[in-house]
């Protein structure tokens, strides 16, 4: 009997009994993809957090849903995608009652290619001397803005724009790269779209381009899958798509973690440095030490944006500081680590105790080690730190750090260029802490300076990373997308503010966020969080202060502050009592505090100088 | 010159026979258990065979026969049975057709 239609329960039925929603790694066969997404599709499954996702674009996307959903489901998210039809998406984002508006998106992708919307400005560039591809080109990049700006009025969900691919086929073929260059020109698209996308708070570019380049633009596209369905993305690369979008969108909706934690036998260098002596590890310009040396050069490139360093090693700590010290081919110096624990204890009990030092939750710690043993290990009593599964190669390390994507984050702000250096400022700064008497005589000697800006367009993006990333010293745990404080910055019910501190040993950069709305009359503290690294030192405090302040500004007469807890935030329980706020009822799970501002204030601190705004 | 014996097909990495294969693929693209499908089952009898999941089958049955159909026939090949047969002629498999 064929199965029909009315035989789907028996398939149903199939399906209960044998999915159990196991998430493979590793390649996947097209097969395996297919059978893993309908697993996905019968329901919720208990580790994966529900995510949806829109999709509006000019070519034929749906296609490739099954390895969206597995790719997700692989980063901890479980799938619902939504495909406009193609072509409409103006339509689409204008009508606040649109299917698109209805499915209520976590995330838009916007993905639209020139040669779909004017064949003949690519194809026959050379016809109008490129002037109709520049046409395009700026037609674009303005309606993709206006998208922004319709999706906007209905959703702050951060929006991903595919940027524009250069064709396999260009005009002047393998002369292309001399003058009138097509694929130049799309450069310059790119750089267009690029910029005129920094304008718009929780847009990122969704580098397609990249993507093909990196796949091979000959190779991208399916003549048939084009020919049959408008599909732009040939089957052997949309696995490859899906990755690359699932890991975009999981480094624009989750925070970055923020310090790698290193092995170092067979890991930095090559050998046993306890067994081999400085002399005998492999390290330097001819292989195998080549391979080493290489590695630690792409460790400094992410220290360069911001990640910090840290080692573990089962090893003599003398032994190891010397190879730091004194190795000539060793790239990473030892004043750049900003922690170490060479022992021999287990790797998860020094994991742990780097993360207190540095003042981070453990999840913000990434392992690079080689030993399979010690990654069980950390896995099994520290399984919050994130472990990449190093390959037994050596020459893959390179590979296995790029393509791990816990460090990814959107644009690099200047706290991340520097923070390093913030780090060994805070070292001095600890240093000199114990050779002052007392604290007050430590503080007034520190110098302080802070400055409070007002939520201006140049700091929002460090004010969203601060909101999306502060999970200890942080009142209420809220996290708002770039857009929405955007918009709080500038309503006349809301008051945004961050602090911006500087002291003798350097510029600490924007450390801490408040913000404040209007309801029923009083100033509520919607969001109050600093970065632990300026803890007791009064800036919260200064920041308290200035909030009070407003709020007298604002007229009210009370300004009510919530302690949301949290698995995180113990830290700041009594916040609000040490501010002299006094206690209120509240609903359960907030711990509710007023200051009545007819008779209290919270007074800056005489430790901190206020400069005006630069 | 002596001829090389010619492949097996029915002995891959996996030890599944061919039918067991393709089997498995209609499995995992439309949820039917692999006892289940018939040879006479096509885009008229399973409700899920739709022109969207028709590609993804292509897909699917392309990488794991390391066959390549033509953008002509692929929107014919749309039984279990032309399916079969297609990809048999492709393997210079005639025995298991």
């Amino acid at each position: 009997m064929p199965l029909s239609t009315s035989d789907s329960s028996t398939a149903e039925a199939y399906l209960r009994d044998t999915a159990r929603v196991e998430i493979p790694r590793g390649e996947l066969k097209v097969a395996d993809y297919l059978r893993v997404a309908r697993s996905l599709r019968t329901g919720p499954v208990a580790e994966l957090r529900p995510f949806r996702l829109a999709l509006l674009s000019s070519h034929t996307l749906n296609v490739v849903e099954p390895y969206l959903m597995v790719e997700a489901a692989r980063a901890g998210l479980q799938l619902e995608v939504y495909f406009g039809a193609f072509g409409q998406f103006e339509q689409e984002l204008a009508d606040p009652a649109s299917p698109l508006h209805t499915f209520a998106p976590n995330a838009l992708v916007l993905a639209l290619r020139p040669e779909d919307i004017d064949a003949d400005a690519v194809v026959r560039y050379h016809a109008t001397g490129g002037e109709r591809f520049e046409q395009l080109a700026g037609t674009l990049v303005e309606r993709l803005q206006r998208c922004v700006t319709l999706f906007r009025e209905q959703s702050s969900a951060p929006v991903l724009m595919a940027n524009f691919a250069e064709p396999a086929i260009t005009p002047l073929g393998v002369f292309d790269a001399g003058a009138a260059s097509l694929v130049a020109a799309y450069g310059r698209i790119n750089e267009r779209l690029r910029r005129g996308t920094s304008d718009h708070a929780g847009t990122v570019i969704w580098d397609y381009a990249g993507l093909v380049r990196s796949r091979g633009t000959a190779a991208w596209t399916d003549q048939r899958l084009w020919a049959l369905g408008r599909i732009a993305v040939g089957a052997t690369n949309q696995p490859a798509l899906a990755r690359h979008l699932v890991r975009t969108i999981a480094g624009v909706t989750r925070p970055s973690a923020k310090c790698l934690v290193l092995d170092l036998d067979n890991t930095l260098w090559g050998g046993v440095i306890g067994d081999d002596g400085l002399e005998g590890i492999a390290l330097g310009d001819d292989y195998p030490g080549s391979v080493f040396k290489a590695f630690q050069r792409r460790v400094l490139a992410l220290m360069d944006r911001g990640v910090l360093l840290a080692v573990v090693s089962k090893n003599d700590p003398d032994v190891v500081e010397r190879a730091f010290r004194e190795h000539p081919e060793m790239l990473i110096g030892w004043d750049q680590l900003a922690a170490s624990r060479i022992n021999w204890r287990p790797k998860s009990i020094n994991l742990r105790e780097i993360a207190d030092e540095l003042n981070l939750g453990a999840d913000a710690l990434v392992m690079f080690d080689d030993n399979p043993v010690e990654r069980a290990e950390i896995a099994a009593n520290a399984p919050e730190v994130k472990v990449i599964d190093v390959p037994v190669d050596p020459l893959q390390f390179e590979m296995a750090l790029a393509e791990c994507a816990y460090f990814d984050q959107p644009g690099l702000s200047n706290e991340d260029r520097t923070r390093n250096a913030s780090y060994q400022q805070e070292r001095q700064r600890r240093e000199f802490g114990q050779r002052c008497a007392t604290v007050t005589e430590f503080l007034y000697s520190l110098e302080m300076e802070a400055c409070i800006d007002a939520g201006s367009r140049p700091t929002l993006s460090r004010v969203a990373q601060l909101v999306a990333k502060t999970n200890q010293f942080n009142l209420t745990t809220r996290r708002h997308a770039e857009a929405d404080i955007a918009a709080m910055s500038t309503h006349p019910d809301y008051r945004v503010a961050s602090l911006r501190l500087r002291d003798r040993f350097g510029d600490q950069g924007l450390v801490a966020v408040g913000i404040l709305a209007r309801r029923n009359g009083d100033a509520v503290v919607d969001t109050f969080l600093m970065s632990c690294r300026v803890m007791n030192r009064g800036v919260e405090q200064a920041l308290m202060a200035h909030l009070v302040a407003e709020a007298r500004r604002m007229g009210c007469d009370r300004v009510i502050g919530d302690y949301v807890p949290t698995r995180r935030n113990g830290l700041v329980q009594d916040f609000y009592s040490r501010m002299g706020f006094a206690g209120v009822a509240a609903e359960e799970g907030v711990a509710r505090y007023a200051l009545d501002l007819r008779e209290e204030t919270v007074m800056w601190p005489d430790v901190i100088r206020r400069r005006p705004h630069e | 010159m002596a001829r090389l014996p010619p492949f097996d097909y029915t002995r891959t990495a996996f030890h599944m026979t061919f039918d067991e294969r393709l089997r498995s693929v209609f499995s995992s693209v439309f949820g039917i258990e692999p006892t289940r499908l018939l040879e006479t089952d096509s885009s008229q009898t399973i409700a899920e065979w739709d022109s969207l999941s028709h590609l993804n089958l292509i897909f699917a049955l392309e990488s794991e026969f390391d066959v390549r159909f033509d953008a002509e026939e692929i929107p014919a090949l749309v039984s279990v049975n032309a399916l079969r047969l297609r990809i048999a002629k492709a393997l210079d498999a005639a025995e298991y057709v």
